[in-house]
Parts: C-alpha cells; structure tokens; sequence
C-alpha cells in the first residue's frame, strides 16, 4: 500500500469538506441554521453559536460556517486513524471510511447544525473513551464536557462515554463529581434563565404526539439507516451491543431514545459516532472483512445521500428579499404576516416585524412592503394603504 | 559501561576503519559498539559481522523491513547493556575522540551530553551555504521544542544515561533523523545537558542521506512535537479555565435567575408576564426570540429586545408596566 504524506491527506480531506459545503450552499440558509447563524437564543446554549454570530456581518458568511462546520467533522477523522493504530492497515481505512464517506456526514457535514457539532463531540468522547490509555488531564476533559454541553443540549447523550473516561482513569469520586456534574448544573442554570430554550424544548417534545404509530417507526428507522448508511446502522448497532462495553450501549440507548422522541432526520448523524464504535469493536476482534465491507459501504452510502440529498433550490426567503431590494421596496422594516422561520432575518438586510392587526401603526410606518406566508392575508390588511403586486411566489403587498 | 549505537545504511567502505577508531579511543573504557543496520544493500552488516572476531565488543542488529536512523537509534538502545548510552554517525562526520569528552560529561554530573556544533569551538565544517541555512532555520524551531535549553537540539553525536532514557522511552515516536530532539522533547525540565564542542567533518566514502524526503520527516516531526505541546499547554492551563469558567457561570447565570426568580415561583406572576410580552410583542411586531428578560419584580418586567440580523443590532433595554401592559423603552 502506497504511503501518503499526512500533509497531503490532510489536504485531500479539507478538499473533500470544501465539496461536502459546497453542495450544501444550493438549498441556502434554513431556519435552524439561521437561529444559529444569528445567535438566537434557542433552543441551544450560546457557545458555538456566538462565535457564528460575531461573523455574522462579513461577506460569505454562510459558506465560511459551512466550510468551518465541514472540516471539523472530516478532519475528525483524525481520531479514528489514532484509535485504529492497533488495527491493520486496512481495517484502519475501513474505520476512517465508516467515518467520512457514511451518508449522515456526506449529507449533513456541510450543514450549520448543532447536532453536527454535537456529533463531533460524540466522536471525540468515543476516543477518549475506547482509547488504552489516558490521553486528557481530568480539568481538560471537564473544560471539553463543559464545551460541549453548552454547545448544544443534546452532548448530554454522550455522557455515559465521558463518565467513563473519567472512571477509568482512575480519577478520584470528589473530582468526577467536580468535572462531570458541576458542568451539567451549570447547563441546568443557564436554562432556567433562558425561558426561551425550556419553551422550545416542551414545545419540540410535544411536536409528534399525534404521529401515527407506523409513521413515527418507519421515520425513525429512516433516521437509523441514515446515521450509517444502511450495513454500518446494522453492523455497527451489532457491534455496539456485543461489545460488553456499559458505556457505549448506554450512551446508544440514550441516542436512539431521543430520536425516538424527536425522530428528526438531522439527528441522524448524532447516532453515527456510536455506530463507528461499533464497528471499531468488531475490527479489533477481526469479525469484518475489511474490502467486502468497504465494497458493501459505497452503494449503501450513495443510495442513502441520494435519497436524502440537499436541497437544490433555496427557501422563498432569499429571492423575496432580493426582489424587493432590487425593486426598492425594503425601508426600515420588512413586515410578514402569517408563519415564517428565522431564514428571513437572515436574508433580510433590514429588521423583520411579524405583522398583524394588533401593530401599532408607528411600526407599520416604517415599512414599504408586507408578505404574506399564510394562505391569505386580505382581512388583515388595509387596502387603503396598501395594494397587492403580482411577480412574486408568494401574496406581497406594498405601500400605496 | 557505555553503549555506543553505530546506525548505519550503505556504509560498508567506512564502517571498518571507524570501529578500529572508536575500540581505540574507548580502549580503557568499559564499552560495546553496536552496529544497527538497516539491510544495506552494500552488506554494511556483513563487513561488520565479519570482524566481530577482531573487535568482542562489537554486536551486529540486521533490521530487515525496517528503516529510519531514529528507529536505528531506540533499537539500539533497547538492546544496549551499558548504563550509558551513546550514538553517533557511521560516515565519519563525526570525531569519535569526542566520545571520551561525552562521557566525561556525564561522569561529571549531567543526564545528556551533546557534541554541539554551536557552541564555542564547534562548527559546522564545510557546508554549503544552503545548508547551513536550512540548519539554522530548523534549528531554530528545535529549540522551541525542546524541554531543555541547548544550544543544538538537531545534533546526531550524544550520550546519555540509560535511567533517563528508560524514562522517556514509552512517550518517544521515532520517525525521521532526529532522535535527539524527539527526546530533549519529552526530558523532565530539570534535564542536566551539557554540550561539548564538535567540529563537522565532511564523510569519509559513500553518499549523503540528506533529501528532500528526510526534510520533509522532519518537518512532519517538528509539526507533530508543536501540536503536542499546544496540547500539554492547553492541559496545564485547563484547570484554571474550568475553575474561572465554572465561577463565572455561577456567578452569572445565578445572578440573572435570581433577578428572575419570582417567574418560577409565583404562578400567577408568571401569567401575567406571558401576556405582558405576547401583548407587547403583537403591538411592537417584535418576534419572541428577540426578547430576552432582565429582572422581574411584581409591578414590572425589563426587557431587552435585540433583533437578530446579520451585521448585528444594539439591543434596546425596555420596561412594560405589568398592570397596564404599557412599554417604556430607553433611548
């Protein structure tokens, strides 16, 4: 086997982030990925979704984060190469394939998710947690549990693996207790000051309640073979229940409960750590075959990204504003009136205002248009200051 | 006794008069010279298998499927017996009547002895000058390494004591040329090196190993070692970020949840705030998420409403009277 320099795979890899990106930029900015690109204060903690925000005003935002987002997940990568040195050369390439080319990082790795984040942090806790020695002082461990749990909410699923690092590091009761729980106290703290965030959160529970059986199983039996496209969600989710490892089924167990509840596709790639453990385990006792497995991996893979494939075409957000901009209709504020997500600040130069009969009328002064996203708006709007204009995808109405 | 590492590639025609050098200059001094060949192609190792009769000292490694000087080196040491371990070039670069200087030095007190090309009475002989710039340059980032301060980290003539060297053995990852750096970058910080003055001579036969091969393993050492002692920084400074950072959480977030503590305890307050901010919200056009609340009391609400857009927007600090719902915002 050919020897490549790591200075060029290093380069292989961020060229393999920058098309992962790339492919993500036709679908343009969604409402989740807008919440954390503003830094709106839910439903995560403010951590990683602060420094988005103080980039928020320079040009190319969103394919700087996308690319950001894109090699923090492939150069992650890294890890399992360290973690497969015990393995054959080939095995240790399956690992990192397993990794890099499953469809939940081919189709979310350029997205700008928390949940990818959450993954990588996942990822990272199985190293520290599969690794054969210690590898982190226990404060660095805690200054990392403490990152991750106020990067997203849902780290705390991967708190098994951490507790175990902790334990079998031989590290003392009063220290696990000062590293591993205070940081969840914290993150307990900072939400009860966060109203927002305990709103969402019953709101998201509640979202699928009246969710038919069937659908709810078959959603998240999508959401399995997307985390592993299809032979490691199988094979890895074996691995991870033959391996007699507590830490690895509990943090699994916990995982595959949340998207139970949630059964959102984008938490997919929260389960894809876990599986690649699996699959770690299994080589480590030489129960794969490393080239049939990888033959097996590339259609599966294919199939799945395919069928779950980006967005091509962007939310109405976009090329709304940009005709309004270019026909001079955007003043201080942009009104909408009906549902609309967090894409429309994104893409709106000027602030956005929820429009309804009960604005005051100073507000209502300052805008030129108001869009309608709900079925119609005629009701609500006076037609004695403003008329209808066609040319537009959706119900716009401008100043007389 | 002292154990002498001769790492050696293709240097049959050197290696020969060398080892009569060498067993003449230790000829009073407990020693053994191992040779650790990387499977010449031109039999070094046979050559030095062949005058084993001549020289009982000397012991023979044939590495097969195996190569790299620094590996050479920790092979070497791993099979040495002696309490001192040393190594040096098998081209004749270096002067091996410096191996008495070394020991001397260790004798004297310290764990590492270097025979150094940049201290007072040492140099680099007849380099060219891309050379010695290439030198200087890695040289310079060698030293930001190393653990200890020397005056050159790069140098391949040293010696040392077997107690340190089973020390550092578990944390060393040989690739490359530079042993040497590889272990002043794991030493303890109390390491006493001492440096003796080396001249470099030009070798005697064969052909230099230095390519761009080897600068590039070097590089990759260096780039290895950097990210390794971010890392023990970021480790050591860990600590402190935890406790400051939990302390500041604490500090912070307690503070607002007890501005904020009547919400959670008076239901009926709590009611009264929803349809305050809903209410002000429907009025002002204001979206929920571009609320955030800084104190309640009984009578009023604080706010802050901040829209969330690109480029950012200044916040405005707000006050709705809980009775009449009315919003009074600072200018």
């Amino acid at each position: 086997m050919r020897r490549v320099s790591t200075f060029i795979t290093v380069l292989l890899l961020e060229a393999y982030a920058f098309l992962l990106a790339l492919i993500q930029m036709p679908g343009g900015v969604r409402t989740d990925e807008a919440k954390y690109l503003l830094s709106v204060p839910y439903p995560h903690p403010p951590f990683a979704r602060f420094f988005m925000s103080i980039t928020s005003g320079i040009p190319g935002h969103e394919f700087l984060w996308r690319l950001i987002i894109a090699t923090i997940v492939v150069q992650a990568v890294w890890l399992l190469v360290d973690l497969g040195e015990v393995l054959a050369p080939r095995r240790r390439m399956l690992l990192a394939a397993v990794w890099l080319f499953g469809s939940a990082v081919i189709i979310q790795g350029g997205t700008i998710v928390l949940a990818v984040l959450c993954a990588v942090f996942g990822l990272f806790f199985l190293w520290l947690a599969l690794h054969p020695k210690p590898v982190m002082t226990p404060a660095t461990i805690g200054c990392l549990w403490l990152a991750s749990l106020f990067t997203a909410y849902q780290s705390i699923l991967f708190a098994p693996l951490v507790f175990a690092t902790l334990l079998n590091n031989h590290v003392s009761k009063r220290r696990i207790a000062i590293v591993f729980f205070v940081p969840v106290l914290l993150l307990a703290l900072y939400t009860l000051v966060n109203p927002h965030a305990l709103l969402s959160m019953v709101q998201v529970s509640g979202q699928d309640s009246t969710m038919q059986l069937m659908d709810r199983l078959s959603r998240i039996g999508w959401v399995w073979i997307l985390a592993g496209s299809g032979i490691v969600s199988l094979v890895g989710t074996v691995g991870v229940l033959t391996s007699n490892r507590y830490d690895l089924v509990a943090a699994f167990g916990l995982v595959l409960g949340y998207i139970v509840l949630t059964s959102q596709h984008y938490y997919a790639i929260l389960l894809t750590p876990l599986l690649v453990g699996g699959i770690y385990l299994l080589l480590c006792k030489r129960r794969l075959a490393p080239t049939f497995f990888f033959i097996l991996l590339v259609p599966c893979s294919l199939f799945v990204a395919w069928k779950e494939r980006p967005a091509m075409e962007p939310t109405l957000a976009r090329p709304i504003v940009q005709q309004l901009a270019s026909q001079g209709l955007l003043a201080d504020v942009l009104l909408i009136d009906g549902p609309f997500g967090h894409e429309w600040q994104y893409e709106s130069p000027v602030p956005v205002r929820r429009f309804s009969q009960e604005l005051k009328g100073s507000v209502e002064a300052h805008a030129k248009a108001i869009i309608c996203t709900k079925t119609a708006c005629e009701e609500d709007i006076s037609t004695d200051e403003w008329e209808r204009v066609g040319g537009f995808p959706v119900e716009v109405w401008v100043r007389r | 006794m002292i154990s002498l590492i001769l790492p050696t590639y293709n240097e049959a025609a050197n290696i020969k008069s060398l080892i009569d050098m060498i067993d003449g200059v230790l000829s009073t001094t407990p020693h053994e010279i191992i040779v650790v060949d990387d499977d010449s192609p031109d039999g070094t190792w046979q050559v030095a298998e062949g005058i084993r009769g001549k020289h009982p000292t000397l012991r023979v490694l044939r590495r097969i499927g195996r190569r790299g000087l620094s590996s050479a080196v920790v092979e070497g040491f791993d099979m040495a017996h002696g309490d001192v371990l040393a190594v040096m070039d098998a081209d004749g670069q270096h002067d091996s009547a410096l191996l008495l200087k070394l020991l001397v030095a260790i004798e004297a007190g310290a764990d590492i002895a270097i025979g150094s090309r940049y201290v007072k009475g040492g140099s680099v002989g007849d380099w060219v000058k891309d050379r010695r710039i290439i030198s200087s340059i890695g040289t310079f980032f060698a030293k930001m390494l190393s653990r200890v301060s020397v005056s050159d980290p790069l140098g391949g003539f040293f010696a040392m004591k077997k107690s340190l060297y089973e020390k550092v053995r578990g944390k060393l990852k040989p690739s490359g040329f530079k042993i040497l750096l590889e272990i002043l970058a794991n030493v303890p910080s109390n390491t006493f090196v001492s440096e003796v003055p080396l001249i470099f001579r030009m070798r005697q036969h064969g052909h230099s190993k230095l390519s761009m091969k080897v600068h590039m393993q070097f590089l990759q050492q260096v780039l290895r070692l950097f990210v390794r002692k971010i890392l023990s920084a970021i480790n050591m400074t860990c600590s402190i970020t935890f406790v400051v950072l939990v302390l500041l959480g604490v500090v912070v977030f307690g503070s607002r949840l007890w501005s904020m503590h009547l919400l959670y305890t008076d239901k009926a307050l709590r009611t009264s705030v929803e349809q305050a901010v809903r209410l002000t919200a429907l009025r002002e056009g204001w979206l929920l998420s571009d609320i955030s609340f800084t104190h309640v009391d009984r009578a009023t609400l604080g706010i802050a409403h901040q829209d969330h857009m690109r480029g950012g927007a200044d916040a405005t600090y707000c006050e709705i009277n809980l009775a009449t719902t009315s919003l009074t915002c600072d200018e």
